[in-house]
Parts: structure tokens; C-alpha cells; sequence
């Protein structure tokens, strides 16, 4: 793997991030594996809980890190390496989703709450169930934010739209959310609220 | 803060990703707010939810293996591909070489199209238009509008002549006869056509 301890004194995560890939402008194969292995987890659960199909996402998964590989001179530094990664495997992600027809697009938000009635969840998955039932656009701003752990403005970013629509579709998002998850995941919801000061 | 904008921000404040300014302001809002503190339990219990989903999930062991396979395909550029390298390079390099062959290939094209006989364009031809083989047969006559077609069968079959073709758009007739004739022989019987008063033209063709 490469060293760039040296080559850096900040490091933080997105400095490490932004060292490899300036390895990776040089056509370093040790930086890229490097860069490879810190995205891959990620990379993959985000790939994954979008397309539904864990062989889909590894092979997405690649698709984005050959880009990363292809455009590494592209990257200007306007947002963290992270966030620039993510973009790329946003659009191949939708990409493969269109290819595959998996992508029930802009789902219809009058969906039957019955459904959720008797739905299988388990204390791992009630969420993943519930963020199913949102429109695609929704379930990415809701995921990169939980999962992913973004700012708006990264996820303005990584979406390629403006800071007041990620606002918007989280406000949508919560709302649905309010509806669909007691049914999923109740009795958790209101232990953790009981937490609340 | 507004309580609207301060509960738009709520989901980030709980992925710590907010600055501390804006952490601080929507903080403050929430305290004293039971619309935003009831949701901020809400969210709180969905990114737990999100935590534990992550910390269940594993990713596949990495294999690097066919990235780099398609890296190194990369690597290694296709024949075509430098071949096409090799003449880009060529056109930067020397772009007056480059249009000089360019307007020769266009030149050589051209010519070809224009010398070779199998490129010339079919000739036009009419129906009435005669052959040098029906050329020795054939009379052209314009006739009286009053004439009758009986009187034409008539006139016709003194002559031994029969129709080939017409009227045209200038009521122009074309005769022929039994057999083929010389362009003197073909005068002699036009003229003996042209003694009628219904007759207002006759004269043999002529092979062009």
C-alpha cells in the first residue's frame, strides 16, 4: 500500500483522501489500491442498498473506482474527494438502476401503508424496509445523510442540485417517514425518544 | 433562527455535520422548541437505526483483481487505437500534409466518378424516340383536326402505313410502314400524303 504519511501532515481522513489521489494523477497502482480499499465498504453499502443486488453494486463499484482511476486529473478540489467519488457512483448508480429496470422511478408517494402491515423487518433492516417506500430521489437524500453521513451541501454536491432542493426532498422525506415508520419500527422510535431531553 | 429553517437543518445537526455556528443557533431553537425537540427524537432514532443497519452489514472481501485487469486494458491501447494515435499525431504535426492528401483523395474520387464509362449516368429516352433500326420505318404527320378516324384508317391504308404512335401535345402523328424503306421511298410516300388537304404535314424521320 502506499505511504503517504509522508507526503502529508494533515491526517485527517479527507487529507489522506486528497494525498492518494494526487498519487493517483502520477498513475500510482499502490495509491489506487489504497483509495480502493477506504472507498470500498462504503462505496459498496451505498451501491448495494440502491440497486438492491450485491453483485450489481460490485460491479458499479468498479465502474466508479475506474473512473476515479480514468478522471483523477479531473478532480479540481472544490469539494472533498469523498463527495466527488460519491457524485460519480450517484450517477452510475441511477445509470444501472435505468439499465436493469430495477428503478421503480419517482415512486408514487400515494403508496398503501397497508402494505407495510405484516411486513417481515427485523431490529437491522425496519429501516432499510421503510426508506424502500420512498421515491428515489428521497431515499438518497435520506441515506447519504444517515448512512452516509453528508452535509447539504455535500449532498447538493453529490446529487448535482441546489442546497434548497436537498432541503426540500429531506422535508418530503421526513414526512414520509413519519408515516411509514411507527408501522415498521415503533416500539424503537419511541424507546429512543424517551431518550430525549 | 427561524423555527422552519432551524427544522430543516435538524437531520444534519444529528449527523454532526452542521458548523458550530449553525449547530449552536439550531440547538438554542430547539430547546425552547417542542415541535423541534419531538422530531430531534424522531431523527436521533433513525440515524441509531442507520448505525446498527451499517454495523450488521459487511462488505465482500476486496479483490482488486479485475479492476486492474481493466486498468492495464487501458494500459494497452488496441492496434486501432494507434493507429488512429499515430495519425492524429501526423495531422497536428504537419496539417498542411495532411489537407494536400485530403484534396488529392477528393480529386482522385471525383475523377474516377467522372472517367469510368460504368459511371456515367444512364442515357433518357422517349418511347417515340427512334432507334437506327425503326428509324427506316417511321413518318411523321400532322393531320386536320376535322379528319375522322375512319378517314384516317382510310388514308393510312392507301399509303400502306400504319399508327406508331401519337398525337403528341402537338398532335403530331408517327406512321410506319410494312417494311423498311430508304429516306427517298419515305419522302414519296410523305408527299403523296401531304396532296391531301386533310394532311397538313408529313416527313420521313430521320435515325439520330
Amino acid at each position: 500500500m502506499a505511504d503517504v504519511s509522508e507526503n502529508t501532515s494533515t491526517p485527517d481522513p479527507a487529507g489522506l483522501d486528497l494525498a492518494l489521489l494526487k498519487q493517483v494523477c502520477g498513475r500510482d497502482r499502490e495509491a489506487f489500491s489504497a483509495l480502493y480499499c477506504r472507498f470500498q465498504p462504503k462505496l459498496f453499502g451505498y451501491l448495494r442498498r440502491m440497486l438492491r443486488d450485491a453483485c450489481t453494486a460490485e460491479e458499479v463499484l468498479d465502474d466508479v473506482m475506474l473512473v476515479v482511476w480514468k478522471d483523477a486529473s479531473k478532480f479540481r478540489g472544490k469539494s472533498a474527494v469523498s463527495t466527488w467519488v460519491f457524485g460519480i457512483a450517484y450517477r452510475k448508480g441511477l445509470a444501472a438502476l435505468g439499465k436493469e429496470k430495477r428503478y421503480q422511478s419517482r415512486l408514487d408517494h400515494s403508496v398503501d401503508e397497508a402494505s407495510l402491515v405484516g411486513h417481515t423487518t427485523t431490529p437491522d433492516n425496519w429501516l432499510d424496509v421503510g426508506l424502500q417506500h420512498l421515491s428515489v430521489d428521497h431515499r438518497q437524500i435520506i441515506d447519504l445523510t444517515y448512512f452516509g453521513g453528508f452535509s447539504y451541501d455535500e449532498i447538493a454536491a453529490i446529487v448535482g442540485c441546489p442546497v434548497n432542493t436537498v432541503k426540500t426532498r429531506m422535508f418530503h422525506a421526513r414526512r414520509r417517514l413519519q408515516v411509514l415508520l411507527p408501522k415498521l419500527g415503533e416500539p424503537r422510535v419511541k424507546a429512543t425518544q424517551g431518550q430525549v431531553k | 433562527m427561524l423555527h422552519a429553517e432551524a427544522n430543516s437543518l435538524l437531520p444534519w445537526l444529528i449527523n454532526g455535520s452542521l458548523e458550530h455556528a449553525q449547530s449552536e443557533a439550531v440547538q438554542t431553537h430547539a430547546s425552547s422548541c417542542v415541535i423541534c425537540r419531538k422530531e430531534l427524537g424522531q431523527l436521533r432514532a433513525l440515524q441509531t437505526s442507520a448505525e446498527q443497519f451499517l454495523a450488521s452489514q459487511t462488505a465482500p472481501a476486496i479483490d482488486m483483481r479485475r479492476i486492474n485487469q481493466r486498468i492495464d486494458k487501458l494500459a494497452t491501447p488496441s492496434r486501432l487505437q494507434n493507429l488512429w494515435s499515430v495519425t492524429r499525431s501526423n495531422i497536428v504535426a504537419r496539417p498542411w500534409r495532411f489537407a494536400f492528401v485530403a484534396q488529392s483523395a477528393v480529386v482522385a474520387i471525383v475523377a474516377t466518378m467522372v472517367l469510368l464509362p460504368g459511371a456515367r449516368a444512364p442515357e433518357f429516352r422517349t418511347l417515340s424516340k427512334p432507334t437506327a433500326e425503326n428509324a427506316q420505318r417511321l413518318i411523321r404527320a400532322v393531320f386536320s383536326p376535322t379528319l375522322t378516324l375512319a378517314e384516317l384508317t382510310t388514308l393510312l391504308g392507301e399509303q400502306d402505313l400504319a399508327l406508331y404512335s401519337g398525337p403528341s401535345e402537338r398532335g403530331v402523328y408517327t406512321l410506319t410502314t410494312s417494311r423498311p424503306l430508304g429516306v427517298t421511298e419515305r419522302s414519296a410516300i410523305a408527299a403523296a400524303l401531304q396532296v391531301d388537304d386533310r394532311v397538313l404535314f408529313a416527313q420521313p424521320v430521320t435515325a439520330q
